[in-house]
């Protein structure tokens, strides 16, 4: 069974112009953070260590502990994930959604590696369909 | 190699399909019936490893299969074991998703073509074919192709799909022709390549080549035999007279029909049709005795009784007789049908629509690829189980009902402390310099008067004005609030507030806390002792908010009352809930402390005659019925629904959620409430309240209300009378709440 961590994550919804701009500079966003655009304003940065410097006085800055989410190799997405998606898996750095085994999730993909993630509310029923 | 079929061993060779090797004995994979070992007709299903409606001309026969025929009237038992009992192992079948430039159905002479042609235009074609292992069953509009697999399901989604499925052999139908013996022309050499014995073998129609048998000129009668099995076959030649030939097997050869059921499924530009299921074929004779569908055990007579009760088009013939709905849908039949419809119409009617699936598929493979609703579980969710709480689904989420003894909850809360898990519910931050612009056009109350440190009671309403949800605004400072909304509403609720700002064009963010915040009500009389105790000296007064710790633990504490008595909501991160929700319990031991499930919580809430959205309401209720106007300042400019509520407060409206108190115990949910011989509308939601000592309601009104001073003072309700009755049943003056 793939079991599913909570993600320790920061979240910011600000202005987008002010999202590109975070997302513009990786240096900004801390050293091996992994940084996932749910939406043009909203940003989930998973490892984010550092002050964040944000110049909007109205973003939300909260931390994001509602997300479960497990790093898989390309090789065991696709023999535990890959037939349980009814949609195209998205470029390597992009961010894809929808249903995976029915459960509501996000997945994003690196070179050699493909997150998945899903609110934690729902992980123990991902955990149970991806077998 | 041998498999078991009826319990006996049958002997088979490499290659044989179990059909054939069936044959090979001199019997039938049935009990009689033409074979074209071709697929197409329903003559050779029989349950194979526990799968029934398996075409056995289409299965290799292998070591240790089990087979049974179906039994020779009816249907085929259900399976009724586990999956362990079924050779097949599981029943659940996997599901793969793929993409596809063009697919070609059949590796026919037309379906290699039109792959070469494709290919040469530049396409990626995926050419699927039966007999490898790739069974197309379905196809629909949008180029959806749903594949069936030794290994699953495949749904692959193309460009352009191509069917080039060929043509089927048309069978008899005669009287004797579900008898054994009788095969089409290609079945006669299957057989007699595979060495299957004919015996002495004749032809109705051209011989086929290659086959040791005896044209017969003429057409076909009707076959008889006895004993299940052929032995003359009775032929009319062109002088008129009737022949009759004694034989062991007849050869029938009675032209083709397009095998185009896949074709039939979807008119659609990405579907295109080729050679011989393209082609039109000349239709047989029309019918006149004999069974027309083996699937169904239809005959002819029963064709002509659907014509004679006045079943003209097609389609209304198929779903009157049942035609074209058994496991060949309507390949066997289907050319009879048209021609005894054209023989008494004088028109030939267009084939019927074709229908997903084409071939019978088991359940487990009809539900490849779907998956049942997935149910959320708070971060509380063990620690309910330890406590022995019986858990229910409710608005997405498992939910503890209670305790095991939900009376003994509802006077925790009402004479000491309880707390409830109601992580559930929505949270939600907004921020902006429009926020406050946002929430007055938002909800019908006002909120530029909400003072941060303070919180109000809201309805949501849609653009109709009706409700479909409710909860709190709580301000933080002058550009920032906290919402919450109910657990059913929380899913729905960041969508409709995005879409509506990105509509009005202001400036506001807003961030979905659902997830990442878990809540613990903490509820009754002592419920601010208990909060002292875990260090919030002066915990905030009725409708206020504030962030202090409790038990350490950072919480954003609102103080409302949903059960009547004074309660501390407290949002917490969801990892440190556990943590909180155990030390409220120890701390709160010798309180008399107990959780609370969703039934104590109904029935206290119940009291208070609050309304739970969804349960009380209805897809239409406005805050008039629910006597809920004094949350709506209609004096507001604007606001969601405002505009229809106006139009529609100067009209009359009978309809009202009313109260009633009845002797005796709650009647079930959802009881009509009758007066005079009438209902009037029916119960929403019930509770037998320990404190009143009878059962308590909340009800619809749909007519004969007439407001403050109703005409309807006693109602029937379960054979009961219940008396209307002014809400809030317990503690109208709130003071509870408040302490």
């Amino acid at each position: 069974m793939a079991r599913f961590e909570t993600l320790h994550a920061i979240r910011v919804v600000a202005k987008p112009a002010v999202i590109d701009a975070l997302v513009g500079d990786p240096g900004g966003l801390g050293m091996g953070s992994t940084v996932l655009r749910f939406a043009p304003d909203d940003l989930f940065i998973i490892g984010q260590l550092g002050i964040l410097e944000v110049s909007d006085q109205h973003a939300i800055i909260e931390t994001e502990l509602g997300f479960s989410g497990r790093w898989f190799t390309r090789s065991e997405f696709d023999s535990t994930v890959r037939a349980h998606m009814e949609w195209p898996l998205p470029a390597n750095g992009n961010l894809g959604q929808g249903l995976i085994a029915g459960v509501a999730a996000k997945v994003h993909v690196e070179d050699k590696t493909v997150l998945v993630l899903c609110p934690t509310s729902f992980a123990h029923e991902l955990e149970g369909r991806l077998v | 190699m041998r498999f078991l079929l009826d319990g006996q061993a049958v002997e088979f060779s490499n290659g044989d399909s179990i059909a054939v090797a069936i044959s090979r004995l001199g019997e039938h994979p049935h009990h009689g019936g033409c074979l074209c070992l071709a697929g197409d007709c329903p003559n050779c299903v029989a349950v194979v490893d526990g799968v029934a409606y398996v075409r056995t001309c289409q299965t290799a026969a292998k070591p240790g299969m089990v087979v049974a025929r179906h039994p020779g009237v009816g249907a085929p038992p259900l399976f009724n074991g586990t999956p362990a009992d079924t050779a097949v192992g599981s029943l659940q079948v996997g599901a793969i998703f793929d993409v596809a430039d063009v697919v070609v159905v059949g590796r026919s002479t037309s379906g290699v073509a039109a792959a070469a042609a494709a290919e040469a235009d530049g396409h990626t074609v995926t050419v699927l074919d039966a007999h490898e292992g790739n069974e197309v069953v379905g196809v629909y509009a949008g180029g959806q192709v749903v594949v069936r697999t030794p290994v699953g399901m495949r749904y692959l989604h193309a460009h352009k799909v191509i069917i080039a499925t060929g043509a089927a052999e048309i069978h008899p139908v005669c009287e004797g022709s579900t008898l054994r013996g009788i095969v089409t022309q290609s079945a006669a050499v299957k057989l007699a390549s595979a060495g299957v014995d004919l015996g002495v073998a004749v032809a109705v129609g051209a011989a086929p080549s290659g086959v040791d048998c005896r044209a017969l000129e003429g057409d076909l009668v009707r076959f008889e035999g006895d004993g299940g099995r052929v032995q003359r076959v009775v032929v009319r030649s062109t002088d008129g007279e009737a022949h009759t030939h004694k034989c062991d097997t007849v050869i029938v050869g009675l032209g083709s029909s397009p095998r185009d059921v896949l074709a039939r499924m979807t008119t659609d530009e990405h579907i295109q049709v080729v050679g011989p299921a393209a082609e039109l074929y000349p239709l047989p004779p029309s019918p006149v005795s004999g069974m027309i569908c083996p699937c169904n055990k239809i005959n002819v007579e029963d064709l002509q009784g659907v014509w004679d009760r006045g079943f003209r088009e097609l389609e209304l013939v198929k779903r009157s007789a049942l035609l074209g709905t058994g496991t060949c849908q309507g390949s066997a039949c289907m050319p009879h049908v048209r021609a005894f419809l054209a023989e008494q119409s004088g028109e030939v009617p267009e084939p019927f629509t074709a229908r997903p699936a084409s071939r019978q598929i088991t359940m487990g493979e009809a539900s490849a690829g779907f998956y049942p609703d997935a149910w959320r579980k708070s971060p509380l969710h063990e620690e309910h189980l330890k406590l022995g709480a019986k858990m229910d689904r409710f608005g997405t989420w498992w939910r503890p009902w209670n305790y095991g003894d939900h009376v003994a909850e509802y006077w925790a809360v009402r004479e000491a402390v309880s707390i409830g898990d109601v992580s559930t519910l929505g949270k939600m931050v907004v921020s902006g310099p429009d926020a406050v612009e946002v929430l007055e056009r938002m909800y019908p109350t006002t909120v530029a008067d909400i003072k941060p440190g303070r919180s109000r009671y809201v309805l949501i309403l849609n653009e109709r004005g009706h409700l479909f949800d409710d909860g709190m605004i709580c301000r933080a400072s002058e550009t920032r609030f906290v919402l919450t909304f109910t657990s059913g509403g929380a899913g729905f609720a960041e969508m409709w507030m995005r879409d509506w700002i990105e509509t009005w064009g202001l400036d506001c963010h807003v961030l979905d806390r659902t997830m990442s915040l878990a809540a613990i009500n903490v509820t009754g009389p002592l419920a601010g002792l208990l909060l002292q105790r875990l260090g919030v000296a002066e915990p905030p007064k009725f409708l206020q908010h504030v962030h202090k710790p409790v038990a350490g633990i950072d919480c954003h504490i609102m103080r409302l009352s949903f059960t009547g008595e004074a309660s501390f909501e407290l949002h917490h991160p969801v990892n440190r809930s556990v943590e909180l929700w155990q030390a409220l319990m120890r701390e709160g031991r010798d309180l008399g402390v107990k959780p609370h499930g969703l039934q104590a919580l109904f029935g206290l809430r119940l009291e208070k005659g609050h309304v739970i959205v969804g349960m009380d309401t209805e897809l239409d209720t406005t805050p008039r019925r629910i006597a809920h106007d004094w949350a709506v300042k209609m004096s507001k400019p604007d606001f969601l629904g405002r505009e229809a509520l106006a139009r529609t407060l100067a009209l009359p409206d009978a309809r009202r959620l009313v109260g009633f108190t009845m002797e005796g115990t709650a009647p079930v949910e959802g009881s009509p409430i009758w007066r005079e011989g009438e209902i009037l509308g029916h119960v929403t939601t019930s509770f037998t309240s320990p404190l009143l000592g009878k059962a308590i309601m909340l009800g619809w009104l749909k007519r004969g209300w007439s407001g403050v001073d109703p005409d309807i003072e006693t109602v029937e309700i379960d054979g009961r009378t219940a008396t209307v009755t002014e809400t809030p049943f317990y503690d109208p003056s709130g003071a509870r709440a408040r302490m």
